[in-house]
């Protein structure tokens, strides 16, 4: 009997120690998941999405959601919980694309009506640390009563805050981003629904119609040089010249245009 | 201890901003010559970012002292000719307005861009005697994603001095008149 109570003190002890072990070195941390598409339409920089990241923030390229899932548990030692997770690429309200681009193909979107996508991260279900928040940076992602709709049901499956952007997001730039944002919490009713207030309404050119002077479907030299001659021109309204839409053409519009050109070097 | 680490936090929150600046300081020349001045970005991590992805700036100077004649953008956002920029310059009488956008990637001109380079060359001619001032009406910097950089400038100038050759045959006029004068006094009045 004292050998049997001794052996259950050292493996109390053990385990004890585990736990300690575990928790001291348990993280708390910032995911982000960049989407790399292999769709040849898509025209999310990818490059641009990897920068300006959170603090202490790890990225993580993934070209559909089972990829992003296990990217993101891969980042998880054992004790670790997600303190906030963002996803950058393509979006449209209540719509986050995760791989896909532009071309809306099954199980590389959180889409905006059907419920694949939770099949798809269920596993990240529990893995979140308390008070932790989800970003969803594509485009216009939390607008309208779409976009509060999708959050609030991202909210209550993961049981965590989700928000979205209200208005477009330039890549690389989250961080810096200064327009509405929506927001959904588990334990609060669905948000009221807020309209994007920039480009992406309907009479205004959205994301990828920026930049497209010509209208011919590329971003190319000829649409950076169109931006140039206006330099120093006021704008009223929507234009695809004013990328950073605050009315005024600079050579900022024009090197904005450039990271969203369609080719290398932004050739014809 | 404390005030080591107080200095240390100083240190680091006064990191100096991006500058921009004329070299060199003064420039020198004669009426009729040339003199080029450079204008050079510091301050920014060499290979690493943030890059310079575009800039437009405005360089005034007095056009009754110098006349800007050439304009050369140095290569570190690319070269026009190789279709990786798009460049920009005018002559506004008073105000030189010039740029240059990069048509390459961030990482791309992470690689390129030192620590300090010549964003152009002005080469200025020199019209009359005097001082121009050089400074800078408008500096918009633009890192590779577009972002305004926050760069602070300094002034310079470009000083035309008439040419040894003009101040000898000056002074000779004046030694000579200074003669005639001395002459026509000591000769003796009739």
């Amino acid at each position: 009997v004292k050998q049997q109570r001794a052996w259950k003190k050292a493996l109390g002890s053990v385990c004890l120690s585990a736990a300690f072990l575990i928790a001291a070195f348990a993280e708390e941390k910032t995911i982000v998941v960049v989407e790399k598409s292999a769709n040849a339409d898509d025209k999310t920089n990818h490059e641009d999405n990897g920068k300006g990241l959170p603090a202490g923030a790890k990225a993580v390229e993934a070209s559909d959601l089972k990829d992003a899932a296990a990217k993101i548990t891969g980042e998880l030692k054992a004790g670790d919980c997600i303190k906030r997770l963002d996803f950058r690429g393509h979006g449209a309200s209540g719509m986050q694309s995760v791989g896909d681009g532009v071309n809306r193909e099954a199980g590389k979107y959180i889409n905006t009506g059907k419920e694949e996508w939770k099949t798809e991260l269920a596993g990240l279900k529990g893995k979140f640390c308390k008070d932790a928040v989800i970003h969803l940076w594509g485009c216009n992602t939390g607008s309208c009563d779409t976009g509060a709709s999708k959050l609030k049901e991202i909210a209550d499956f993961f049981g965590v805050k989700a928000r979205g952007a209200v208005n477009t997001v330039i890549a690389g730039q989250q961080e810096s981003y200064t327009g509405p944002v929506q927001e959904a919490d588990p334990d609060k009713p669905k948000p009221e629904h807020k309209a994007a207030t920039d480009e992406a309404a309907p009479a205004r050119p959205n994301n990828e119609q920026k930049c497209d002077t010509n209208a011919d479907g590329d971003i190319d030299v000829t649409d950076i040089q169109t931006v140039l001659n206006g330099r120093n021109q006021r704008v009223n309204g929507p234009d695809p010249r004013d990328a950073d839409s605050d009315g005024l053409l600079t050579t900022n519009d024009a090197r904005m245009c450039v990271n969203r050109c369609t080719r290398p070097r932004c050739q014809q | 201890m404390l005030r080591f680490s107080l200095l240390i936090c100083l240190g680091v929150s006064a990191a100096a901003a991006p500058l921009l600046r004329f070299d060199p300081v003064p420039v020198l020349t004669t009426p009729g010559g040339t003199a080029a001045v450079d204008v050079l970005l510091s301050g920014l991590p060499a290979g690493d970012p943030p890059s310079v992805g575009s800039f437009d700036l405005d360089v005034s100077y007095d056009p009754l002292v110098v006349t800007p004649v050439a304009l050369e953008f140095g290569p570190w956002l690319g070269q026009a000719g190789l279709g990786e920029a798009l460049e920009f310059s005018f002559d506004l009488g008073g105000l030189i307005d010039f740029g240059s956008v990069s048509l390459l990637t961030g990482a791309e001109l992470d690689a390129l861009q030192p620590g300090e380079f010549a964003l152009a060359r002005i080469t200025f001619l020199g019209l009359a005697p005097g001082t121009s001032v050089l400074g800078f009406e408008q500096i918009l910097i633009d890192d590779a994603g577009g972002l305004k950089l926050p760069v602070e400038g300094t002034g310079g100038s470009v000083t035309v001095t008439p040419e040894p050759a003009t101040l000898l045959m000056v002074a000779l006029a004046w030694a000579g008149l200074w003669m005639a004068r001395r002459v026509r006094r000591q000769r003796p009045k009739m």
